[in-house]
């Protein structure tokens, strides 16, 4: 009894709820959403976005945004392409190379923000077009496709009948969270988020907290793009447009603050759940597609309103 | 003084939160065309006490009656008490800091036409004509953003004035004011005196109320414990009401000894921070010795933060050298100050002090992660343990090492800050206002923290603005004044007089 | 610090001027290659009637079914001694916002005859200025019907969508139930293909009972194609009327082991191709962008020499794809 009051007391419970309502919503109107190969799918699709969360959660954390996320994750899979379709390298090149696009671009954000002192959110809307254009420039528009089975293996199903994708997810999960807790990064991290000017007089570098930030952001996405790209088998020009929005959407959903110092990875986690079941709900609740975006938008709506609520009643009492 | 009708009777007031009396049977008298001092340390209850007056907290949600000119009151919202003649300034200003100074004193409260349509000619005719009451010559056209701290609230008490106010409610007026501008304020008040208008006056310094106050009433742990003419009392007394317990010494100085120099500052030079092209510190030395309190004082805006912020690196200089023990040292961010042994306690808690949503045990830990950690992991028990030990000793007022510090008083906060730094034992240890917005007996504590450290080895410097306190902790007293250093003074040579000369000049 | 900063912004600036030129330039490479004979050795153009230049503002230069066209612009330069300058954003993303941009600096220009990609609201008054001033506008692919363009050459989504229409008859029969993937419920040539789609199977037992949106987006398109199969097991065939969505439809068809629903689809890229050489999609209807660039030089310079043209819309044609001529239907 004591632990259900607890974990009724935790902020998460504000997006969890909406959550599992659509999920039992859902499934009352098709019995189909709790098989087996829809929740592969669907877990499938949420680990990947979810890589982005948790980057984003980490960008959040001090204060920042990362526009960026979408052009990263497009390029990072057409470099693997590329590298493997035109250069003739090896899938494990290949994947190097494609992480190697996250940190590069990661440092780019980390140097245009702290040299050149210019706001997170113009520095990486910068970026997101560069690192755009540069995926049209080497694809020259063509979309890549036909990789050997053993690249598409990344993106397939692993143990026990789980993507390898989800074991990523999990690992890179609990790995964030251990880092946000646990070390003094992490401390460094949500302190520079929660009063940078503060963090400073304590003698903690922000600038290279907000490197390691970046950094972090630009593999993750990187990642998440690469294993995309697997899952597809196909590396599309127009990759990923519009994603770094809706990650955004899922970690703020979740809890987490985008002003810094408070994330929750559990939120997080739960936000990007909550979005990518509504693509599917949309279609299995048989909603007719002119409406899907309206319900789409009530339902984000009322999701951060109850968060909002219980957070307000949770402070009010002051 | 004004004659003794009683203007406003608070009887009986009690008001429970959950968990917590903070109201506990308070009464307070206050009579017509008088400044009535309201005291008592944080936590008393008289900022929750002002919120019930001020119709902030429906009569619903307490017990107990308010009278005003012996009428039975029900304030259900601030309007109701408003029409009943009660007006609030608080100590955050909320005003409109883009409009006018007129738009501001009639926000709400528009001089209309016959069509509806705002008279702004009119408006800005009564503005100056309640800027005149009070004395001042502010254009009432004027951008508020633009006027000083003490402006806007002057205009904030023209635009209570505006509503005709029978009891005018001042909460720490005098924090954002120098002493000259504190002196006009209080005339200001003792003309509205003259039109019978009562002001209720909430502060910390005794100073002020011995100065201005005709009566004072006393709050302790929700309760009111007493009740004087001022009169009547003196300052030990109503200390000792605040506090609960004989209050002896005010500043409790002890003789330390005073060894050789360890830290020396030369030709220091620092930019102005808003001016180009400008010092607001031009060419200062100065050194500071083992054991010894250094006082800075100086008018505000003289740079005195700016120097001691260079010094530790939280500020860019634009030349001088810093010598510890003898040895030359590069100081450019704050964490090369924490290295060679200093600490900086900012003047301003809420911008670079503390972080709110952080707990206790996270701030004070937080310059001091690596020392808790093991290849970058932090070992929860050691944090744990550092912040129980400094919780405990410096006796931090909250349910556990867990509250988010944002939630603790002025007081309590400071304390945190202090653990923060003593945990890194430095050996010099800037305080910027240590005591600034912090109650009686949180200050008498805070003193005993600064006595101890000194007893230990360490140095401080200390800026301050209250006199009384910088003469009484500090062996030596620095003047700032207009890019320089004006005069060291000793400990025999200290005088109001000879600082606030040195600091005009 | 200020100034490496305008040092940085200025070498952006110079940049982005380098990459415009250089995006007409390359283009034009393959346009002047036939024009040698014209220019060589003058320095002033001496006969305008024997060289019109044209101005192609191309919606997303770079892409594959643009490429096609432009080959066949540079074939009809060739042929005619015309020479054709094509200019146009590169991104797929934003080439909404930029054609305006591309056809003012392209009217700016003052070319004999503009042709360019029509089917974005805020041209219409653009076309407009351009015939104003008296250069004739050709609409390519897309349609601005109510503008003053000179004619429109490209497919006529009615009958693209027709024969897709005949093409599910054909591969499902005339009875079942029919699922629908578009890239954007707001996109009027995809709705008109569904609508001339709804048309011909009007005769038949053949019933839409679905219809997705999936911007376009691979990811999105295999979400919504799991979730539609699993919504309605009944299905028996799937229209997709874009070239990822098609791609999207046919990876679950193979995933989910659906092999006896009939996938129909648009476009040529090569992944899909593959798919109808393996069946598992049944058809794809394809266009002829070579053709639109090709007779869209030919159409200019006839309307330049005779001062109009005799059809209003000219017709690029499809090619329904399948199984059996997959290899050489070019």
């Amino acid at each position: 009894m004591k632990i259900i009051k607890k974990i009724l007391r935790r902020s998460e419970i504000g997006v969890l709820i909406p959550l599992l309502i659509l999920w039992v919503i859902t499934y009352m109107a098709n019995k189909a959403f709790f098989s087996s190969t829809n929740m592969i799918s669907l877990f499938r699709t949420v680990s990947i976005s979810l890589l982005g969360a948790i980057g984003a959660t980490f960008i959040f954390a001090c204060g920042m945004m990362d526009l960026s996320a979408g052009s990263v994750y497009a390029l990072s899979g057409m470099v693997a392409a590329i590298s493997m379709k035109d250069l003739g390298l090896s899938v494990g090149v290949a994947v190097l190379l494609s992480l190697l696009v996250g940190v590069v671009i990661g440092l780019i954000n980390a140097l245009i923000v702290n040299k050149f002192e210019i706001p997170a959110f113009i520095a990486t809307l910068g970026t997101q077009y560069i690192a755009r254009g540069i995926v049209n420039v080497i694809s020259e528009g063509k979309t890549y496709t036909g990789f050997s089975e053993s690249f598409n293996a990344i993106g397939g199903i692993g143990f026990l009948g789980i993507p390898w994708s989800v074991y990523i997810a999990i690992i890179i999960s609990i790995i964030a969270g251990f880092i946000l807790k646990n070390t003094v990064y992490g401390r460094s991290l949500l302190a520079v988020g929660g009063n940078a000017e503060t963090a400073r007089v304590c003698g903690i570098n922000i600038k290279r907290v907000r490197n390691i930030a970046f950094l972090i952001s630009g593999i993750l996405c990187a990642m998440a793009g690469l294993l995309s790209t697997a899952r597809l088998s196909t590396a599309q020009v127009s990759a990923g447009t519009g994603w770094e929005m809706s990650i955004i959407a899922a970690t703020i959903i979740g809890g987490v603050s985008m002003y810094g110092g408070y994330v929750t990875l559990i939120g997080a986690i739960i936000g990007v759940t909550l979005m990518e079941t509504l693509t599917i709900s949309m279609t299995m609740l048989k909603v007719n597609p002119y409406w899907q975006k309206i319900v789409i938008g009530i339902i984000i709506l009322v999701a951060v309103g109850i968060d909002t609520y219980r957070r307000k009643k949770m402070s009010g009492g002051n | 003084m004004a004659n003794n009708e009683i203007i406003l009777e608070m009887k009986n007031i009690t008001k429970r939160f959950p968990g917590v009396l903070a109201l506990d049977n308070v009464s307070l008298k206050a009579y017509k065309g008088e400044i009535h001092a309201l005291c008592g340390e944080n936590g008393a209850g008289k900022s929750t006490l002002m919120k019930i007056l001020s119709g902030s907290y429906p009569a619903s949600s307490y017990e107990g009656e308010i009278y005003v000119e012996n009428q039975l009151q029900h304030f259900q919202t601030p309007k109701d008490s408003e029409e009943a003649g009660i007006e609030m300034i608080y100590q955050e200003i909320s005003m409109h800091l883009d409009l006018t100074v007129a738009e501001n004193i009639f926000i709400g409260n528009w001089p209309k036409k016959k069509n509806g349509i705002i008279a702004w000619d009119i408006m800005r005719e009564e503005a100056k004509k309640y800027l005149n009451t009070l004395g001042v010559d502010i254009d009432p056209d004027s951008i508020l953003r633009r006027l000083s701290a003490s402006q806007q609230q002057l205009v904030a008490i023209a635009r209570a004035l505006s509503k005709k106010p029978k009891i005018l409610v001042l909460d720490e007026p005098t924090s954002p004011l120098t002493n000259k501008e504190s002196e006009k304020l209080f005339d200001v008040l003792k003309v509205l005196k003259e039109s019978g208008i009562a002001c209720i006056l909430i502060t910390h310094k005794m100073e002020e109320i011995f100065q201005n106050a005709d009566r004072v009433t006393v709050l302790r742990d929700g309760k009111s414990v007493s009740s004087y003419l001022l009169s009547e009392t003196n300052e030990k007394q109503i200390i000792s009401d605040m506090v609960g317990r004989e209050f002896d010494n005010f500043y409790p100085k002890e003789k330390v000894k005073i060894d050789e120099v360890i830290m020396e500052v030369k030709n220091l030079s620092v930019p102005h921070p808003s001016v180009p092209n400008r010092k607001i510190i031009d060419n200062i030395s100065i050194s500071l010795r083992k054991g010894e309190i250094l006082g800075i004082a100086g008018l505000v805006g003289s740079g005195r933060s700016e120097m001691v912020n260079a010094i530790y690196g939280k500020q860019p200089k634009s030349s001088g050298d810093i010598f510890i023990n003898g040895k030359k040292v590069i100081i450019k961010n704050p964490k090369d100050a924490i290295k060679n042994g200093m600490a900086l306690i900012t003047e301003d808690r809420k911008k670079d002090g503390i972080i709110s949503d952080m707990s206790i045990l996270e701030n004070i830990t937080l310059p001091s992660l690596k020392e808790v950690s093991k290849f970058g992991f932090i070992k929860k028990k050691k944090e744990k343990e550092i912040s129980n030990f400094h919780f405990e000793k410096l006796k931090i007022k909250a349910p556990s090492i867990n509250k988010m510090v944002g939630q603790l008083s002025g007081g309590n906060q400071q304390k945190v800050i202090l653990a923060r730094w003593m945990e890194r034992k430095p050996k010099i240890f800037i305080m910027d206002e240590p005591t600034r917005g912090i109650d009686v007996g949180a200050k008498y504590e805070i003193y005993k923290i600064m006595m101890n450290l000194v007893k230990e080895g360490s140095s401080i410097i200390m800026i301050s603005s209250e006199l009384p306190e910088l003469m009484s902790i500090a062996d030596r007293i620095a003047v700032i004044a207009d890019q320089q250093i004006k005069g060291i003074l000793n400990a025999d040579e200290f005088s109001q007089e000879k600082i606030m000369e040195l600091a005009s000049l | 610090m200020k100034r490496l900063l305008s040092i940085v912004l200025l070498l952006c600036i110079i940049t982005t001027f380098v990459g415009c030129a250089k995006e007409t330039q390359t283009t034009n490479d393959t346009a002047n290659a036939g024009n040698q004979v014209v220019s060589g050795g003058e320095t002033t153009k001496t006969d305008n009637k024997e060289s019109y230049e044209f101005i192609f503002v191309c919606p997303i230069v770079g892409m594959e079914y643009w490429e096609m066209c432009a080959q066949g612009i540079a074939d009809a330069d060739k042929e005619e001694g015309t020479k054709t300058q094509i200019i146009g954003p590169s991104d797929a993303t934003t080439f909404v916002a930029e054609m305006p941009n591309y056809m003012e600096s392209a009217i700016s220009a003052a070319p004999d005859g503009i042709m360019a990609y029509a089917g974005i609201e805020s041209l219409v008054t653009l076309i407009d200025k351009a015939t104003g001033l008296g250069i004739p506008f050709l609409a390519i692919d897309s349609d601005a019907p109510t503008s003053s363009r000179i004619a429109y050459v490209g497919t006529d989504p009615y009958n693209a969508g027709y024969k897709s229409g005949e093409a599910m008859i054909q591969a499902m029969g005339t009875s079942g139930k029919v699922g629908i993937l578009c890239s954007s419920i707001s996109a009027e040539k995809e709705m008109k293909e569904i609508e001339a789609f709804k048309d011909a199977i009007a005769n038949t037992d053949i019933e839409v009972i679905a219809m997705e949106e999936t911007s376009a987006d691979l990811i999105t398109a295999v979400s919504k194609m799991e979730a539609m199969m699993r919504t309605y097991p009944e299905i028996k065939g799937v229209l997709c009327t874009s070239a990822y969505d098609i791609q999207a439809a046919a990876k679950v068809k193979e995933e989910m082991g659906l092999n006896d629903v009939v996938l129909i689809g648009y476009d040529d890229l090569e992944e899909t191709l593959e798919y109808i050489r393996k069946g598992v999609v049944q058809a794809t209807i394809v266009q002829d962008p070579y053709k639109m660039g090709y007779m869209g030089v030919k159409l200019l310079k006839e309307y330049k020499e005779k001062g109009s043209l005799e059809q209003e819309s000219y017709d690029t044609g499809i090619i329904l794809v399948t199984k059996d001529n997959v290899d050489n239907y070019r």
